[in-house]
């Protein structure tokens, strides 16, 4: 394996098992909350048309996210949303952290065609995120 | 059925599509997606972007463990991935515009054409001397690994790299517009059209999936697509799903698992097709 494969690779799997844990971290913390508040999950919202509007309880932008943790105590949908967000970025991170290794070793073509591919990427997150 | 028994069953389908898409080497979201909205009733929409994610967290665990074994190859994958993302994009885009019975349209007949994809890999062990092509040598895209099964290193080279990028811009539309990894259609390109062996193109395909799906997900989450209660237990259960697909598939022979689930995916790309153009089964 060379030490680009090995860089990507370990990015790859520590950002999976870490995204996944801090969103059945919140999971779990939204589960306790409801059954504090005698509140149902409601589950219900995902059985509905969703073009009839956006369910409360989906965080849409990073500012949110950062505001639903930053009250105290904190949200726990918006860990599970940043468990999403880190998951998101994990592959295109695995790209990012590519690039400068071909550069390192040269590689000026395959850190170009690196580059091209973070780029779709990461223009769709921001549009995505108006 | 009770909240938790719910999110429970989501979570164990999950685990069996993700086993079954790890087996079939289609990544999971391919199955996933019509089953959450046809058993469940899930709203398609919150369905694809769970399939989204779950195609992300599936991607890291398989990209992780080919790149350690050297069957992924990441400059073809890099290489393809310039046209996939920008098929995403434009996939993702098209969402809004295009009717949920469209989409399930095209998501059978996506489904239909995997079939014959899995139909190809029964017969093939591997490709023939490929023809000199000037893309595939500028671009080094070539490679070898060790093969276990046939226990020697087998070398390899791509060829009609043109027409395996357009098969790739293809499947980045499909993976934006249906929410799924598509990729199936990226093993057909690279086994198909750029003669590459089917062990690697498996591999690369798992690599990229993720880079594709990454690509237009920025766009789902945007759009509220992904709802929490949804997508958490879907994430879990399919990447824990494809890790026990791995270590099953190693005590199978492919010929066998494959047979057992053609008529599966025959079956829901039937149902698909038929939702798609109106006709409801009862």
């Amino acid at each position: 394996m060379t030490a680009v494969e090995r860089v990507a690779a370990r990015v790859l799997l520590w950002g999976g098992v870490l995204s996944i844990g801090l969103m059945l971290i919140g999971l779990i913390g939204y589960g306790v909350r409801s059954a504090e508040r005698r509140q149902p999950l409601n589950v219900e919202r995902l059985l509905e048309n969703r073009e009839h509007g956006q369910a409360a309880d989906v965080f849409t932008s990073l500012v949110g996210i950062r505001r639903g943790l930053a009250q105290w105590p904190a949200d726990p949908v918006a860990l599970t949303a940043l468990g999403m967000v880190m998951l998101l970025i994990t592959p295109v991170f695995a790209v990012a952290v590519m690039l400068p290794a071909f550069a390192r070793h040269g590689d000026l073509r395959y850190a170009s065609i690196s580059a091209g591919s973070l780029a779709a990427p990461v223009l769709s997150f921001f549009f995505g995120n108006g | 059925m009770h909240q938790l028994t719910f999110l429970f069953a989501i979570f164990a389908t999950s685990v069996a599509a993700g086993t079954a898409g790890a087996i079939l080497g289609l990544g999971g979201g391919i199955l996933l997606v019509p089953i959450l909205t046809m058993v469940f009733g899930i709203d398609l929409h919150y369905a694809m972007g769970a399939s989204i994610i779950s195609v992300i967290a599936t991607s890291s665990g398989a990209a992780a463990a080919y790149l350690r074994s050297g069957l992924s190859n990441i400059r073809v994958g890099l290489f393809l991935a310039m046209a996939t993302v920008t098929g995403a994009v434009l996939g993702a885009s098209l969402v809004g515009v295009v009717s949920a019975r469209a989409l399930e349209l095209i998501l059978g007949l996506a489904l239909a054409y995997s079939v014959l994809v899995t139909f190809r890999q029964l017969r093939l062990e591997l490709p023939e001397e490929p023809a000199y092509d000037p893309l595939a040598m500028k671009f080094g895209l070539e490679g070898v690994y060790y093969d276990r099964v046939l226990d020697r290193e087998v070398k390899y080279r791509a060829t009609r790299v043109g027409h395996g990028l357009a098969a790739m811009f293809g499947a980045g539309l499909l993976s934006g517009l249906l929410g799924i990894g598509s990729g199936a259609f990226k093993v057909l390109a690279m086994d198909y059209f750029m003669r590459l062996p089917m062990k690697v193109s498996t591999a690369t395909s798992n690599f990229m999936i993720g880079i594709t799906a990454a690509a237009s997900a920025g766009i789902y989450f945007g759009r509220g697509d992904m709802h929490p209660l949804l997508v958490t237990p879907v994430a879990v259960g399919v990447l824990a799903g494809a890790y026990l697909g791995t270590h099953v598939m190693a005590r199978m022979r492919n010929t066998t698992v494959r047979k057992l689930f053609v008529p599966f995916i025959l079956y829901l790309a039937l149902s698909m097709i038929l939702r798609g153009l109106g006709v409801h089964l009862s």
